[in-house]
């Protein structure tokens, strides 16, 4: 098989749309680099600090990513969902800033601690829409697979995760959002010495290094949902589409 | 409720066997029974010997094609899970697609297909693994009604070079008739066969012969008394 798994992604439609994102992926990065010469920040400083927080960003998805998706694959059908689905309803409920004074006190101010609190913050989104699309799956296609003989890894990897990924994109989407919050927040509580929760704490005091660096930060999470989520979203549909 | 009652049919080797009935006859449940899609009924079904649920396909109504797989990929999915080499898979991928007509259409997505095609892939799909019982559930009644007459001829083709077992069920008569060895036809409430009859008719059967119509007014009696 060429494989379901050999994504045909086609973001780009014509010329000028590669353009325009080409131009998204550049403009936080263009304000950034002018706001900091403008406030006289250290420039590197503050691309450090972006690409540090953004890597703690990216370890907790990637954690909360595979633990949300075998979780809700394993769990959110028969009788384990009986007990699993409530718990799960219950430990979302969960209010995980009350968690992070006990993860400072065992972690310190610390890389772990940042990455653990935002996987707690991440993996709920994620996991409800993944059971969502479990729900959804077509009682003809299980009947189809079921008939095909198709079992274990070839079963996970050519209908379940196929049919999982609109609800694996739209939770990342909404995962990413409460967790790019949540990493600011959390970064200024533990008082972690780099990342984006630090250079806010810096400048809290200055009201347009502070609104600028908002804004710069705002314009860099919209760059990443305009050139990698929304297409991806548009694409997932597109070719679950029957 | 009992869907079913006293349901006792026996289906010979490479027979194109039929059950026939209104809705609500249970028909498409026996199917599922037999196919083991349905699991909770009472009773048994026995296979022949050496005959395992791997020696199984089933076509569809609605086609049940897998949207994010393309036509190949769709055709290949039972001989994926029957680990056949690649090679092998790609040779006899082509060699179904062809014979019905698709090759052309072999890296289409299923949605840019018409209702025709996609039940091409489906009974391509059912043909790829070289089952030994193909179950056809009212599989041409979501085509119009030209395109239902093409796929029954390229069926009937396909059959008669390779033999496999075909339980076909259908609420259309003719359809009936016109694939039969032996048609079993269902009453409703509880579904429960009324007579299995065998069709002599020579294939290709001539749909406005005297024969075809008596055995169509004959059927059509059983089923409205």
């Amino acid at each position: 098989m060429s494989g379901p798994l050999r994504w045909r992604i086609r973001i780009y439609q014509s010329a000028p749309h590669l353009l325009f994102t080409l131009f998204i992926i550049a403009c936080p990065f263009v304000f950034l680099w002018v706001f900091s010469s403008v406030a006289h920040l250290t420039t590197s400083h503050l691309f450090l600090d972006l690409f540090i927080s953004s890597v703690r960003l990216l370890i907790a998805f990637v954690i909360s990513l595979v633990l949300a998706w075998f979780l809700a694959v394993g769990l959110s059908r028969g009788k384990a969902s009986g007990f699993a689905l409530p718990l799960f309803d219950v430990l979302q409920s969960f209010p995980t800033f009350a968690a992070l004074p006990l993860a400072t006190y065992l972690w310190g101010p610390s890389n772990l601690t940042v990455i653990v609190f935002l996987v707690l913050t991440v993996i709920w989104p994620m996991l409800f829409s993944i059971i969502s699309s479990m729900h959804l799956i077509r009682h003809d296609w299980e009947e189809a697979v079921e008939i095909s003989g198709l079992k274990g890894i070839n079963y996970l990897r050519y209908f379940i995760l196929p049919v999982t990924i609109p609800g694996l994109i739209t939770g990342s989407i909404i995962g990413l959002g409460e967790g790019w919050e949540a990493l600011v927040a959390t970064e200024i509580i533990v008082q972690i010495k780099n990342g984006l929760g630090s250079f806010f704490q810096t400048y809290s005091t200055n009201l347009v290094i502070t609104t600028f660096g908002i804004f710069g930060f705002l314009l860099f999470i919209f760059a990443l949902n305009r050139v990698i989520w929304i297409p991806l979203l548009d694409w997932s549909h597109r070719r679950n589409e029957d | 409720m009992v869907a079913l009652d006293d349901i006792n049919l026996s289906i010979n080797p490479g027979e194109l066997f039929v059950i026939a009935g209104p809705s609500g006859s249970g028909k498409s449940t026996i199917l599922r029974i037999m196919s083991g899609l349905e699991k909770d009924f009472d009773g048994s079904v026995a296979y022949g010997r050496g005959i395992t649920r791997k020696d199984f396909s089933f076509v569809f109504q609605q086609f049940a094609l897998l949207p994010w797989l393309t036509v190949k990929e769709n055709v290949e999915i039972g001989l994926i899970a029957r680990k056949i080499t690649p090679h092998i898979r790609a040779r006899r991928v082509m060699a179904e697609l062809k014979l019905l007509g698709l090759e052309k259409f072999c890296n289409h997505y299923p949605r840019e297909l018409s209702g025709g095609m996609r039940q091409r892939v489906g009974i391509a799909r059912a043909f790829a693994t070289d089952p030994k019982i193909i179950f056809m559930d009212e599989a041409f009644s979501e085509l119009d009604s030209f395109t239902a007459e093409e796929l029954r001829h390229e069926l009937l083709d396909i059959w008669r070079e390779k033999k496999p077992t075909i339980i076909l069920v259908t609420h259309l008569v003719n359809e009936a008739i016109e694939l039969a060895d032996r048609i079993a036809v269902l009453t409703p409430r509880p579904g429960k066969i009324e007579k299995i009859i065998k069709v002599t008719l020579d294939r290709p059967r001539a749909k406005r012969s005297p024969e075809f119509f008596a055995l169509e007014d004959k059927l059509t009696g059983i089923i409205r008394p």
